[in-house]
């Protein structure tokens, strides 16, 4: 499903390089729950927008189901991406003027009609996470977690095969924290890859994959 | 970006994001109102203006006038505001007028400014006496609204004239009845009423016993001679002719109406064209500075459109609609405000350039609006093209990361 062929990334930060990731060598079969945890800087933010084709690796191939995400065009990539991946950010990422249901209903804007979720599936997502009778409301008038949950639903609307999720439940109380995890792992039961990057090394068990990253480079995996 | 329904269009997007400071779109829009608002009062005058002189010559029919020296001042201010005047020369003239090659029709006016006492006349307007004889600019356009010759006690009134048709109006005395109003020009034809001469002759006759204050009309006197050219191309030519061989008379072109009417307008326009020029680079250094701003503050918005799998050009096409739209509804409340300012000072403004002007018709002034709203729409967008363009340059990582 992903191959990471020797992908090096670093940072220029005024005078100084930082190395975020090193020749990482790495394989994601379909159907995996791969936990990523490390420290802070140890490239685990960068690890998941390498394989997501978000930022482009100074060395090294990404291949997601068999294709460099680098060798296509924008355009290619980021339908690529709509199509394939469904994305779940640390911070709270839903667009403050549209409501739950159009904030859900996002990523089929970037496809032609017919061919993302639409509005029934949209519904379906908002109710299976918990917010059905929500979805007219604006993203402040919800809490944390339930905005939390709106970005999971909107990650899913297009039946993507890999789910890409940085740190989704930081700041989440624990009840949260645990329903999401379980939607992940029942997610992946159905066949939904999964690359989820964690502090919280309590939730590794939840995982099938474990890998930790230390100064951008893998220190171990189980 | 074809969506179904209820999925959320990049337009969208960008109307709503105009909801997100209501404060500083309101300044953005006021300052896009100001400049569209003058451009588009600036424009509508010089449209009715230019309108106005068109419909005023081709009303006018005659390529020359010839009228006693020093008078072209006065018959500039007649022709094109309708204040009445009064100056003779010697009908002889006509004879010689007629005489110089290339002159096709000539045929004498006789000018009377009527007083504003009650006494005397229904108001202070400008009467033009015409030889029913000789005349080709008054008839054509008199078959249009009365198919028939005027009775003794018939006049015709511009369409600015107060008064109905039937309606009584006396002048010097004499009685006269309007017989029909002519449609607009936007010239002084509007003030002015219109008369066969031999009524403007025996109107001054009877003043002397039935006016307070008898008309004094020199005897063979007339006015002006208005001349037809068989190569109105030859005009400037002609009148030169005319200045040579007569002497005491000037000769007023077409053109020179038209030139002092653009000189007028020019001279409205050297204060317009400062107040547009000036807001509209405030304006887009605004827009600039704003749209880097906005561009900043979404860094992380537009990363998120982009994993969510938009494109670049979608992601900049996000930020150019939202600064076209601000833009666009800055320019559409600019040409409300600027056609509600034009509504107030039109005459003022009018009055004080000494212009004419006519209405525009209705192609012309949606044509105008929409023309203002493009460019304030497109203005915007190009003002944002730069913050937007450097913006998407950023990585999709580093936009949703960046603090």
């Amino acid at each position: 499903m992903i191959e990471l062929e020797k992908v090096s990334k670093f940072y220029q930060t005024g005078a100084q390089r930082v190395d975020a990731l090193q020749e990482l060598n790495d394989q994601v079969e379909k159907g995996e729950f791969l936990m990523v945890t490390g420290r802070s800087g140890a490239g685990k933010s960068t690890l998941l927008s390498l394989v997501g084709g978000l930022i482009r690796p100074d060395t090294g191939v990404v291949k997601v189901e068999g294709k460099n995400l680098w060798a296509m065009s924008d355009a290619e990539r980021s339908q690529f991406r709509s199509r394939h991946m469904g994305f779940i950010f640390q911070f709270a990422s839903l667009i403050p003027t549209l409501s739950v249901l159009e904030n859900a209903l996002l990523p089929s804007a970037f496809l032609p009609t017919g061919q993302g979720g639409d509005r029934t599936r949209a519904q379906e997502l908002l109710e299976r996470v918990g917010l059905a009778g929500m979805t007219d409301r604006l993203p402040w008038q919800l809490s944390g977690g339930q905005q939390k949950r709106v970005a999971v639903a909107r990650a899913l609307l297009n039946n993507p095969a890999l789910l890409l999720a940085d740190e989704p439940t930081a700041d989440l109380d624990e009840e949260t924290e645990r329903e999401i995890v379980s939607l992940f792992q029942e997610l992946n039961r159905n066949g939904t890859t999964i690359i989820m990057v964690t502090h919280n090394t309590d939730l590794i068990d939840a995982a099938s994959h474990h890998l930790i990253l230390t100064g951008g480079r893998v220190a171990r995996v189980s | 970006m074809p969506h179904s329904k209820g999925v959320p269009g990049l337009w969208r997007l960008a109307a709503l994001n105009l909801l997100r400071n209501p404060g500083r779109s309101i300044a953005v829009l006021l300052g896009v109102l100001l400049v569209a608002g003058t451009a588009f009062a600036g424009g509508l005058i010089t449209l009715g203006v230019n309108h106005a002189v068109e419909t005023g010559l081709a009303r006018l029919g005659a390529d020359l006038m010839v009228v006693p020296k020093g008078s072209v001042d006065a018959t500039h201010t007649a022709l094109v505001m309708g204040e009445p005047v009064a100056f003779y020369m010697d009908g002889a003239i006509l004879g010689q007028v007629a005489a110089i090659p290339g002159v096709r029709a000539a045929s004498p006016q006789i000018y009377v400014e009527t007083l504003s006492s009650s006494a005397c006349c229904t108001g202070r307007m400008m009467l033009v006496g015409y030889d029913p004889e000789s005349d080709f600019t008054v008839k054509p356009w008199l078959r249009y609204v009365l198919n028939r010759a005027l009775d003794p006690d018939e006049i015709i009134v511009g369409n600015h004239v107060l008064g109905l048709t039937g309606d009584p109006m006396k002048f010097y005395g004499t009685d006269f009845r309007i017989a029909a109003r002519l449609d607009p020009t936007g010239m002084g034809m509007d003030e002015t009423v219109f008369l066969p001469a031999t009524a403007v002759w025996e109107m001054a006759k009877n003043s002397v016993t039935l006016a307070e204050e008898p008309l004094a009309i020199p005897d063979g006197h007339v006015s002006a001679i208005l001349v037809g050219l068989n190569d109105p191309a030859q005009a400037p030519e002609i009148a030169r002719q005319i200045e040579s061989q007569i002497s005491g008379v000037s000769v007023v072109t077409a053109g020179q109406i038209t030139q002092g009417v653009s000189d007028d307008l020019d001279g409205l326009m050297t204060y317009l064209l400062p107040i547009i020029v000036g807001v509209l680079l405030v304006v887009l250094v605004l827009f600039v500075i704003l749209f880097a701003a906005i561009a900043h503050e979404r860094s992380r918005e537009i990363g998120l459109l982009r994993a969510l799998g938009a494109t670049v050009r979608q992601a900049i096409a996000a930020l150019l609609m939202e600064a076209a739209f601000m833009g666009g509804l800055g320019g559409l409340a600019g040409v409300l405000a600027g056609y509600a300012v034009y509504g107030l000072f039109k005459t003022a403004i009018m009055v004080s350039y000494t212009l004419p002007f006519l209405y525009p018709n209705a192609t012309q002034l949606i044509s105008l609006g929409v023309a203002v709203v493009a460019l304030a729409a497109l203005g915007g967008a190009l003002a944002a093209a730069y913050p937007a363009w450097r913006l998407t340059r950023l990585d999709p990582h580093h936009a949703i990361h960046a603090r």
